[in-house]
């Protein structure tokens, strides 16, 4: 089994699916067959197509088919055109961006500098009101300036090296700034990108219809007509469909059939590992144990991560000890600081001086979370620390989590982000939001987080991002675990596949045989 | 053995067990799943939270009689165990339930006048209301946990004891033999508690039987949402909820938390129903 992981998971890095065994269905034939139609089970609503606005990884899907983005992410998890062909760095708070030419909105009006302006000043106006969710992913921009037709000029506040990666996703996609002033806070259900398809039809739980844009700037592409995504929320339901041939490709398959669909004869798995990482948060206030540093190191040897990566997520996806997803450049394979050790731990903990330790852990009903939080607890017990789960709704979980009153956490996770700074400024920088929430601060991992954000070459802020993960591991703020994978099944008659680590699928690549 | 209607004025009303299949049969059902349940700590081969990642989701087999769930736990000792708090659940709140609905009920049903319409009006109100959605939204509002849960069927089932034995008192209140008592200068308390409660009890008897089937459904139903037993604590309605999740791949984990609550559930009913049989005249007088 393993090694098929890994040959798949190769597969997905490199693309060259090929040589790949029975018509697997990321490969590219010769011949394109055009025409035809896809549909694709998801498992939530999209619920916007305003990428400002949209936030489940389902509407970014679907903005990100409807729009281009400014940037893309290139097999390598670095940064490669988009709307921008090239770009430039004067110095470490200036980019100067070159924009694609003769591209046009769905609606005909015409892409340039000015579109891209608009729609970064709309992203940060004040115009979404409590609906401005990208707002923070640009706040270091000062100025965007139209330099010429395609040519933009970003100003930073501050230097800011990861500056252009938000621009990958939702935060960088560009819609039409005379839909935009048509429709207002209607575009959701109007949108008009330049991106491969139009929104055709949207039935809120029920269907989103997608349809062919023929004046696509990439000629050739898309080469589907339609492809329409069916939310169906039950894991098993999904499936069925996938089985049945009502849909092609179906979305997070689950985990506990993983090694089953593996190998199936009719149903191609592919699997996307560093769609997220898993850590237990400790909270930093007086009032919670957590705020003993001794017994927050004392989890790092004390949990068991290979009964967690068993348990939780059935053997898949990877042990992790850093916040450094794989598949980024910044990754190292053989970071592991940290290996099973109770009596260490237990010394810790005698350290702390806490004595007996009783915490409440608030948990949402999430299957992986729960199998999780069970194995932490039963680690804990072995520490003499007693944790009483108590199951809660996802809003009262969030809302205990930003009241700053969440004693542990036991379903810390951040999804993928094509750079780590996106989230470990979040969670780690005195002045980022998680951070704040767990009371945690330490001068010296602001200034790393400064040099790592202030830094010109990757290979500064490799070294740069080691110190993090070392701090961060020594402070034990966050109790680091494992790398999740996506998976997604496929139809055989899918070709064309490619399996980004984010998990949104480049519609416009797409064929199917048969 | 299950005399307790002392005081009642007919005669030959002995309660002779043997004689009815239908509570025979429902009392050996309650009998094995409580002694399955109070054996548990010499019966069950792991312990209940005894976590085994290397035997995830394992088939039934002579280790693992029922296989084992999804975090390598033996889903057999899991079954002892969650009987345990399950039964205890269920009678719980069935006692709560009649320590609070009766006195309502005797109250309501001897006073009359305003204070039984009140009482009735607020009763009523409360079972106007689905009684499984009434029971999640009270577990919801106090918060997750079994005790919480137990608390919220106990609500829901006073109604049904308060409405039996007010109906009981109204039709006993007015017999010779409480009129007596009456004409003797009795006190109050001591006419319904020595002479119309005896009298109504049968019926509460029946229902509490029936109750606990009905409570051990909603605490199964309650901690299927997660809203009732917390992690690792094992109930039956807990385990068919984790079961759920595997049902095409390791259908043994639904199944046999399901088969127990099913066996306990018309182990009560039968037996509540054989109880009317022997306690209730107007059945008997059919029968």
């Amino acid at each position: 089994m393993t090694g098929r992981r890994q040959f798949l998971a190769t597969l997905a890095a490199a693309g060259a699916a090929t040589a790949a065994p029975r018509g697997w269905a990321q490969g590219t034939p010769a011949i394109v067959k055009p025409g035809g139609t896809l549909a694709v089970a998801i498992f939530a609503d999209p619920l916007s197509f305003d990428p400002h606005i949209a936030a489940n990884v389902q509407g970014r899907a679907a903005c990100r088919a409807i729009h281009d983005a400014l940037f893309t992410v290139d097999r390598q998890g670095r940064l490669a055109p988009g709307l921008v062909v090239s770009w430039t760095q004067p110095d470490n708070r200036t980019f100067v961006l070159k924009l694609r030419e003769g591209v046009q909105f769905h609606d005909g009006t015409p892409f340039d500098a000015e579109s891209v302006r608009y729609n970064l000043e709309r992203i940060r106006s004040g115009k979404l009101g409590a609906n401005a969710i990208r707002a923070g992913e640009i706040r270091a921009l000062d100025t965007c300036t139209v330099v010429d037709a395609a040519t933009v000029k970003f100003a930073l506040r501050y230097p800011f090296a990861a500056f252009l990666f938000p621009l990958t996703d939702v935060a960088g996609c560009i819609g039409s700034p005379t839909a935009f002033e048509k429709w207002g806070l209607d575009y959701s259900l109007h949108p008009a990108g330049t991106g491969p398809f139009k929104l055709a039809e949207y039935m809120k739980d029920a269907r989103t219809v997608l349809e062919r844009n023929g004046a696509y700037w990439n000629a050739g592409k898309p080469h589907l007509d339609r492809v329409i995504l069916r939310p169906i929320p039950t894991d098993s339901t999904r499936l069925a469909e996938l089985r049945s041939g009502g849909v092609q490709i179906a979305e997070a398959m689950p985990l506990q059939d993983v090694h089953r669909l593996r190998d199936s004869k009719d149903i191609v798995l592919s699997e996307r590992i560093g769609f997220r990482w898993e850590y237990f948060g400790f909270n930093l206030h007086d009032a919670y144990p957590g705020k003993s540093k001794p017994f927050r190191q004392a989890f790092q040897w004390a949990i068991d991560r290979e009964a967690l990566h068993q348990v939780a997520y059935f053997g898949t996806g990877a042990i992790g000890y850093d916040g450094i997803l794989p598949g980024s450049p910044f990754a190292d394979p053989g970071y592991a600081p940290f290996h099973r050790d109770l009596d260490r731990a237990k010394r810790l903990i005698d350290q702390s001086g806490l004595g007996r330790v009783s915490i409440q852990a608030p948990l949402q009903p999430d299957p992986v979370k729960q199998r999780a939080a069970q194995v932490f607890q039963a680690n804990a017990a072995e520490l003499g620390v007693s944790i009483a789960i108590q199951q809660v709704d996802s809003a009262g979980y969030a809302a205990t989590l930003s009241a700053g009153t969440l004693p542990i956490d036991l379903q810390g996770w951040w999804g993928y982000r094509p750079d780590p700074d996106q989230y470990l400024a979040i969670l780690l920088n005195s002045i980022g939001s998680y951070a704040k929430y767990n009371a945690y601060s330490n001068p010296a991992m602001d200034a790393l987080i400064q040099g790592e954000e202030s830094a010109l070459t990757e290979a500064d802020r490799r070294k740069d991002f080691r110190q993090v993960a070392d701090l961060m591991n020594e402070d034990a703020v966050y109790v680091p675990w494992h790398y999740s994978s996506d998976f997604k099944g496929l139809s055989p008659a899918v070709r064309g596949f490619y399996h980004p680590q984010d998990g949104i699928i480049a519609f416009q690549d797409l064929t199917l045989q048969g | 053995m299950i005399a307790l209607a002392g005081g009642r004025p007919r005669a030959g009303r002995a309660l002779r067990m043997p004689g009815d299949a239908l509570a025979r049969a429902g009392l050996a059902l309650v009998v094995v799943s409580v002694g399955m349940a109070v054996l548990a700590p010499l019966l069950a081969p792991f312990g209940p939270d005894a976590i085994d990642y290397r035997a995830m989701l394992q088939g039934p087999s002579p280790a693992h009689l029922l296989g084992t769930d999804d975090l390598g736990r033996d889903v057999f000792t899991r079954l002892l165990y969650g009987g345990r708090l399950s039964l205890g659940v269920g009678v719980a709140s069935v006692v709560l339930a009649v320590v609070a609905g009766v006195p309502i009920g005797l109250l309501s049903g001897y006073l009359g006048g305003i204070a039984d319409e009140i009482l009735m009006r607020v009763i009523d109100s409360v079972m106007a209301m689905p009684p499984l959605v009434l029971a999640l939204t009270i577990t919801a509002v106090l918060g997750p946990g079994l005790a919480n849960a137990m608390l919220a069927i106990a609500i829901v089932a006073v109604p049904a004891f308060t409405r039996l034995v007010r109906g009981q008192v109204l039709s006993v209140k007015h017999e010779d033999y409480v009129m007596a008592a009456q004409s003797v200068g009795a006190r109050p308390s001591r006419l319904v508690l020595r002479h119309i409660l005896p009298n109504a009890i049968n019926p509460v008897i029946v229902q509490a039987a029936l109750g606990v089937g009905f409570a051990m459904i909603t605490e199964s139903s309650v901690s299927f949402i997660g809203l009732g037993a917390q992690p690792p604590t094992a109930t039956w309605g807990s385990m068919v909820q984790v079961g759920f999740q595997y049902l095409e791949t390791a259908p043994w984990l639904a199944l046999a938390p399901a088969v127990m609550i099913f066996l306990a559930v018309l182990g009560f009913t039968m037996l509540g129903e054989g109880l009317r049989g022997l306690l209730d005249p107007a059945v008997r007088a059919r029968g």
